[in-house]
């Protein structure tokens, strides 16, 4: 096989595919930025800086490392919202690679075209970075002394930027290698969401293990308690997709028949991504808890403006990421649409037109997003972000639990009105998956 | 017709009197028209004259209802040689097809094996019809598509006879 | 003795709970036409799958050219059913989004061949089964005859040793299924590869030197036509 063969066979020319590889690559570069912040942050060192330039978290060494730790987090979560972009349309790209070696392509030349196709996108998300970068530097430096949290750009970032165009390199090409599948045979249709009570129980185990260990062991018992909340989120949400999909399969509404066979159907991505919502969720929900916290305490007004700035900041990122979460989601619907226009277009002939596609798509994505969004934002509301990294002694304050329940409804709502705006986004899709084009033979 | 060695292989169970061929005929094709009786009394004159059967009991004042008959040797090695050969693959002769496939299976006789030569036969045949295009009269076409159209029924007939037969041999 | 194009000994394959082929014997000479038939669910598309390498056999060896499939490495098998076996399935083969010539020219151009010379002979060969024309088109903007036309150039492009066609005119209406079948025979005949057939149609078996007929995942007979 040719450099050229290579490159021109690696990338998909289908609209799906485009717009995973666009999806992948605003991830993977928004993820760089926030690392080309976090290494600009740590490449200043230990000494004070002026805090009438700059934000308190940039000017004081102490708060500069948690400063970087978050900017280094926002970057992995990032990065793994671009790995889940990446794996979307699997059984469509499957087919395709399928197609491939049925022309004969041996499975090592497979495995090297789609290490091709993520390098491209890691390779575009590293060079497109620095700009973000720049970008998002120029907008913060425009803001408030106190949220100047990202310092000016130097030359130094150059060389920091080429370290991060090689880092999402090679993490497109590690992706492309850990996510590849060698057999040839056909997956099943509907593959089956596990249950995963061992994960469950190892998630529960952590989280106690975080929680009880954290005023001894700090950072490892948050990491512990973190991973085991991630766990817990991830199977409960598989548990939740299967329960509700199977109860809608069996409904005489033809809405939410279909809503829940779909939601069997792509299950597995369905259970991923309700995880990372809620998980996000969770964070936003425990941010705003220690929001609530410093202004209920007798603060001055400078700590109040200090800390809202840094919880602001942090929820609206989360809150980024909880977007693009449900972008995500989104893309998962369109490209399952895509994969599945021909039996959709066949429902035409039974009066299924756009509206009512589009309600199916709402309720499925409404069902996953909603409890994922309200539940996450509610417990990380109640467990709060002392508890939940560890060292919290504090006697338990009733007054989180209305704010809570109001979280969850306010959770829910947003989630619903994504789902809303999801269904007019994809209209076009939808309006292609039911057009009688698809009912061709092949 | 294949009336004469139909009933040889009626004969082939062991001796009876004219009635019971025709009943047993009868029998074997229950959807088809009834065997005359004078239609088998005149055949199994002439297979007697050929020597293919036999009388082997002549009841007093007997009338021709009254004598049994069983297959001699030659008789019993001319039902083979008909049950071998597949029907040639012309026109009209589904009847012939399906009169032998029934007297194979009723016999005993390999009927999966005939099935299999009389599927061969008819693929032959459709290939050579394949390989020489119809003349390009207004005519010829379309008696073409009729030979295969009923060459292929034939073959589907004779598809699911084989599954059927598959099918018993398992059962039994 | 010449060695057989294609030989299977004994192939088993199971699906997780249905036995598909229960030892499945058979031989291929060189350039010969070979029907395999049988009712639905009988296992001819997976003894099919089975030959083409696309399934892995539970037992029994697979011989291409007297080459055992299993005793090769990956990369060699690859090359080898790139080389020596050429596929068609029902429909749906071709790469969606890629020309119709680059999706002829493909089995070369993965191995390794430049494009300009894999183009020549994937023109050639779209003009050998009748679809010239629409070299530029990709998959989608064609009939399901012109795709499976493309299929069987794309099979043959690499000159294999055979070629093995898993209903091939299953997608086509009987008039463009008949020239389909038509150009295949040709285009094996103008070769002189070997062609393995999977059909349930009647009027594809008899463009066959050969059928064998399967039941029940055994060979159940085997005649010649």
């Amino acid at each position: 096989m040719t450099v050229e063969t290579m490159l021109q066979l690696a990338r998909s020319r289908t609209p799906a595919d485009r717009s995973r590889i666009r999806l992948t690559v605003a991830a993977l570069s928004l993820s760089g930025a926030f690392l080309l912040g976090a290494l600009r942050v740590l490449s200043l060192g230990g000494g004070t800086m002026s805090a009438d330039v700059y934000s308190n978290y940039v000017a004081e060494p102490g708060l500069r490392i948690g400063l970087s730790a978050i900017l280094v987090l926002l970057a992995a979560l990032t990065a793994g919202l671009a790995v889940q972009a990446f794996r979307l349309g699997t059984a469509a790209r499957e087919r395709r690679l399928t197609a491939l070696r049925l022309a004969g392509a041996s499975d090592k030349q497979v495995r090297r075209l789609s290490a091709t196709d993520a390098a491209t996108a890691g390779l575009a998300g590293g060079l497109i970075a620095g700009p973000v970068y720049l970008a998002l530097s120029l907008l913060l430096g425009a803001l408030p002394r106190v949220a100047r949290i990202l310092p000016g750009v130097q030359l130094l970032d150059l060389a920091a930027w080429l370290a991060v165009i090689v880092v999402t390199t090679a993490g497109g090409v590690l992706l492309a290698v850990l996510l590849h599948r060698d057999d040839l045979e056909p997956r099943a249709e509907h593959p089956p969401v596990r249950p995963g009570l061992p994960k469950l129980v190892v998630g529960v185990v952590l989280t106690v293990i975080g929680v009880v260990a954290a005023p001894w062991v700090g950072l490892i018992a948050a990491a512990m308690g973190l991973i085991g909340v991630a766990l817990i989120a991830h199977s409960t949400s598989a548990v939740w997709v299967q329960a509700v999909g199977r109860r809608l399969s069996s409904s005489g509404d033809p809405v939410q028949l279909l809503a829940g066979s779909r939601l069997i159907a792509e299950g597995r991505a369905s259970a991923r991504l309700g995880a990372l919502l809620g998980f996000c969720g969770l964070l936003v929900g425990a941010t705003l808890n220690a929001m609530t916290a410093v202004i209920r305490s007798d603060r001055s007004i400078d700590d109040l403006q200090f800390y809202g700035t840094g919880f602001g900041f942090a929820a609206l990122a989360l809150l980024l990421v909880a977007g693009t979460v449900l972008a995500a989601l989104v893309v998962g619907v369109a490209d399952q649409l895509v994969d599945q226009r021909r039996q959709l277009a066949s429902l035409t002939a039974f009066g299924v037109d756009v509206p009512f596609l589009r309600r199916v798509v709402q309720r499925q994505l409404a069902l996953v997003a909603a409890p994922a969004l309200g539940i996450g934002m509610a417990a990380g509301m109640l467990i709060s972000l002392g508890r939940l990294i560890g060292g919290t002694r504090e006697p338990y304050d009733p007054v989180y639990i209305p704010l809570a329940v109001a979280l969850l409804v306010i959770g829910g709502l947003l989630a619903l009105g994504g789902a809303a705006l999801a269904g007019l986004f994809l209209r076009n899709q939808l309006k292609d998956a039911l057009h009688p084009e698809n009912l061709r033979a092949a | 017709m294949a009336t004469a060695e139909l009933v040889l292989g009626l004969l082939s169970g062991g001796p009876a009197h004219g009635y019971d061929v025709k009943r047993g005929h009868d029998a074997w094709f229950p959807d088809s028209r009834p065997l005359a009786f004078g239609q088998v009394y005149t055949t199994l004159g002439r297979l007697e004259r050929d020597g293919l059967v036999e009388v082997v009991e002549k009841t007093s004042g007997g009338g021709p209802d009254r004598t049994v008959y069983a297959l001699t040797g030659k008789g019993r090695d001319h039902l083979t040689d008909w049950l071998t050969d597949p029907v040639p693959p012309a026109w009209g002769n589904a009847d012939e097809i399906l009169r032998k496939l029934v007297a194979a299976v009723r016999t005993g006789g390999d009927a999966a094996a005939f099935v299999a030569r009389q599927r061969a036969s008819h693929l032959r045949r459709i290939r050579e019809l394949q390989d020489n295009p119809a003349e390009q009269d207004p005519t010829s076409p379309i008696v073409r598509d009729y030979i295969v159209a009923h060459l292929d029924a034939d073959l589907r007939w004779l598809d699911g006879a084989l599954d059927r037969i598959s099918q018993q041999e398992v059962s039994e | 003795m010449t060695t057989p194009a294609l030989e299977l000994t004994d192939i088993e394959y199971k699906y997780r709970r249905n036995v598909a082929l229960r030892g499945v014997s058979l031989q291929i000479n060189p350039g010969e036409i070979v029907a395999i038939t049988g009712a639905s669910g009988c296992g001819k598309s997976t003894l099919l799958h089975c030959a083409a390498g696309i399934l892995t056999p539970d037992a029994g060896a697979v011989r291409v050219n007297g080459q055992e499939l299993a005793s090769l490495s990956a990369d060699d098998r690859a090359a080898l059913r790139r080389t020596q076996i050429g596929v068609v399935l029902q429909f749906g083969q071709l790469v969606p989004d890629v020309k119709l010539v680059d999706n002829v020219a493909l089995p070369l151009l993965l191995a390794g061949h430049s494009r300009s010379e894999a183009h020549v002979q994937a023109l050639e060969w779209l003009k050998q089964v009748g679809i010239e024309g629409e070299a530029d088109a990709v998959p989608a903007e064609l009939s399901g005859g012109q795709n499976q036309r493309a299929a069987v150039a794309r099979a043959l492009v690499t000159g294999p040793s055979i070629v093995l066609a898993d209903e091939p005119t299953g997608s086509l209406d009987s008039r463009a299924g008949k020239e389909l079948l038509e150009v295949l025979v040709q285009a094996a005949r103008y070769r002189g590869t070997a062609l393995v057939m999977v059909t349930h149609d009647n009027l594809v078996a008899a463009s066959a030197t050969r059928e064998i007929r399967l039941r029940d995942g055994v060979v159940q007979h085997e005649v010649v036509l």
